[in-house]
């Protein structure tokens, strides 16, 4: 992912991501090509009726890291909201997980 | 050890049923939403079940969330009033903050959520509304006369409210269908019938002029008044902490102290401190060193451009005619000129030493940075640094209302930002009346 017209976006578990504006006004994501990032393209094709990811690498340099590249359609960006409020409910819902410990000085602390 | 940012990297999460949510006032979602945010981070190499946020004080919260620590604890306490947020102490010594969103969910046990995992709402085609066979519900009908597909699951959520009624539906959506402007019906009336129990208010009666005007929406206000759980008053005070916030904390506190309240005080004194904080200290001050004068006599000097003046004297009273009408004349232009004339003119007309003229400007530049526009524009862009001597700076003014000005309020930061840009220090600030040839000194 050497192309300078994408832009990283985040990096899941070791695993880049970035998206790539096609000339269409829409975008495509990019997946760095880890064991990681395959079943992460697939997961994210899997949401656009599941076709499989188109794997790339970098057309003037062949040594580069391959990537997937699923395309941000219509579906999958609505199924992608979806799964990103229910990511958010799964980990805000955690009993444990969202939480902030306050330390109070001894005499603040109500009797 | 790596430093991790405290605050999170991109993004905080906002629940939508709090930040839509017309009771809860917009700095108590502002700092509910901060709080949430800190719980992002985790721990490295640890060997906790769960990674946590690390322990804050008060004081590290209230930073973070851009509050005092008084009115930290003040957003806190409102906040668990409203059930955002909970306590649980620890040991005695500690006190964790737990979070408690609210998402919707009805499902009670899992036998009910397989079972109630209907057809998908997407189903419907797009700009239809049909009516479902199982609809036999006059709310759902009435809905569904205003475009509503209540075969989506918030029509359904809101049809299921005790307070929506087939007439309450029709009432908000004959009026909505009267409004210009509206191309989402279904959505807004939904929205309304969400947080309104009443119809709309009947039109006004007619005027001379023209046609009855429409019945207006709801107001939050209103809406805050039907919510069950807190009266107008209650949501009205909210506000006035809201604009209390607005102000430095400890502005806010003497205000209160000489009895400043309501809505239209608040935003009025906001307003006034936003351009000259220092106008609304010197009266603040000045009343609170008169205990016969109270909040009224504050107002209504708060909404004229006079200084006070602790003894005004002949001279005192003289000075500030003057200066007002220095201010008019710079007002209806006829100073222009002079304020505005090149920095070479000035130079020569007050024999200038060009690194002396070339500190001021820096250090013009740093005090614009320093204090509001205003006080900037009234008291300093068209002042003169003179002459830097053996640690003594002498700046000219063009009254001497602004001179006594500056040398009891700006003092020590003139000198320092001076000192600064000249790389020496600068021990005595002598200002002095600008004349139309050499400066003199006022006193």
């Amino acid at each position: 992912m050497t192309d300078d017209k994408i832009r990283s976006l985040q990096s899941v578990g070791g695993t880049r991501v970035a998206i790539r504006h096609r000339e269409d006004a829409g975008q495509d994501i990019l997946v760095e090509a880890t064991p990681l990032g395959q079943r992460l393209a697939w997961l994210l094709a899997s949401l656009d009726g599941g076709a499989a990811p188109r794997k790339e690498q970098h057309p003037e340099d062949t040594r580069s890291q391959p990537f997937y590249v699923v395309r941000h359609s219509r579906d999958l960006d609505r199924h992608v909201m979806e799964l990103v409020d229910a990511l958010i409910e799964l980990r805000i819902a955690h009993p444990r997980l969202v939480q902030l410990e306050l330390e109070l000085p001894g005499a603040e602390v109500a009797p | 050890m790596k430093q991790k940012s405290l605050v999170p990297p991109k993004f905080a999460i906002a629940a939508a049923s709090f930040l839509y949510d017309p009771d809860l006032p917009d700095h108590l979602y502002r700092t509910y939403a901060r709080i949430v945010g800190l719980a992002w981070q985790k721990e490295e190499e640890t060997e906790r079940s769960y990674e946590k946020t690390p322990a804050l004080t008060v004081y590290e919260l209230a930073v973070i969330c851009n509050l005092s620590v008084r009115n930290m604890w003040r957003h806190i306490g409102e906040l668990g009033e409203r059930g955002l947020l909970a306590w649980e102490e620890e040991k005695g010594v500690q006190t964790r903050m737990i979070f408690f969103p609210v998402w919707p969910g009805n499902v009670t046990s899992v036998k009910d959520f397989f079972e109630s995992a209907d057809e998908p709402a997407s189903a419907v085609p797009a700009g239809q509304v049909p009516l479902a066979p199982e609809v036999a519900n006059e709310t759902h009908k009435a809905l569904a006369e205003f475009g509503v597909n209540i075969l989506e699951p918030l029509a359904r959520q809101v049809a299921a409210l005790p307070h929506v009624t087939p007439d309450l539906v029709r009432a908000w959506g004959d009026n909505l269908l009267k409004r210009p402007g509206i191309h989402n019906l279904p959505g807004l009336l939904l929205h309304i019938l969400q947080r309104h129990t009443e119809p709309p208010p009947p039109p006004a009666a007619p005027t001379r002029s023209g046609p009855a005007p429409q019945a207006p929406l709801p107001d939050p206000v209103t809406i805050a008044g039907n919510n069950g759980s807190g009266d107008v008053d209650e949501h009205a005070s909210s506000g006035t902490a809201e604009l209390a916030d607005a102000l430095p904390d400890d502005l806010g506190r003497a205000l209160r102290d000489l009895g400043w309240s309501g809505d239209d005080a608040w935003a009025e004194v906001r307003g006034v401190a936003a351009r000259d904080p220092d106008f609304v200290w010197a009266w603040v001050r000045y009343v609170e060193a008169h205990p016969r004068l109270g909040a009224g006599f504050l107002r209504t000097q708060l909404r004229g451009s006079s200084w006070p003046a602790e003894k005004k004297d002949g001279a005192a009273r003289e000075r500030e005619r003057q200066w007002q009408e220095w201010q008019r004349q710079e007002d209806e232009g006829e100073l222009m000129e002079a304020v505005l004339s090149p920095t070479e003119e000035a130079m020569a007309r007050y024999n200038i030493a060009p690194e002396t003229m070339a500190a001021w400007k820096k250090a013009q530049d740093e005090l614009a940075l320093q204090m509001t526009r205003a006080t900037f524009d009234t008291w300093l862009r068209s002042a003169l640094l003179l002459s830097v001597d053996d640690g003594r700076a002498t700046l000219g003014v063009r009254h001497a209302y602004a001179a006594d000005w500056l040398k009891n309020r700006l003092d020590r930061v003139i000198k320092n930002t001076l000192g600064r840009h000249l790389d020496r220090p600068v021990e005595e600030l002598e200002i002095v009346l600008l004349q139309e040839g050499e400066g003199e000194r006022t006193q």
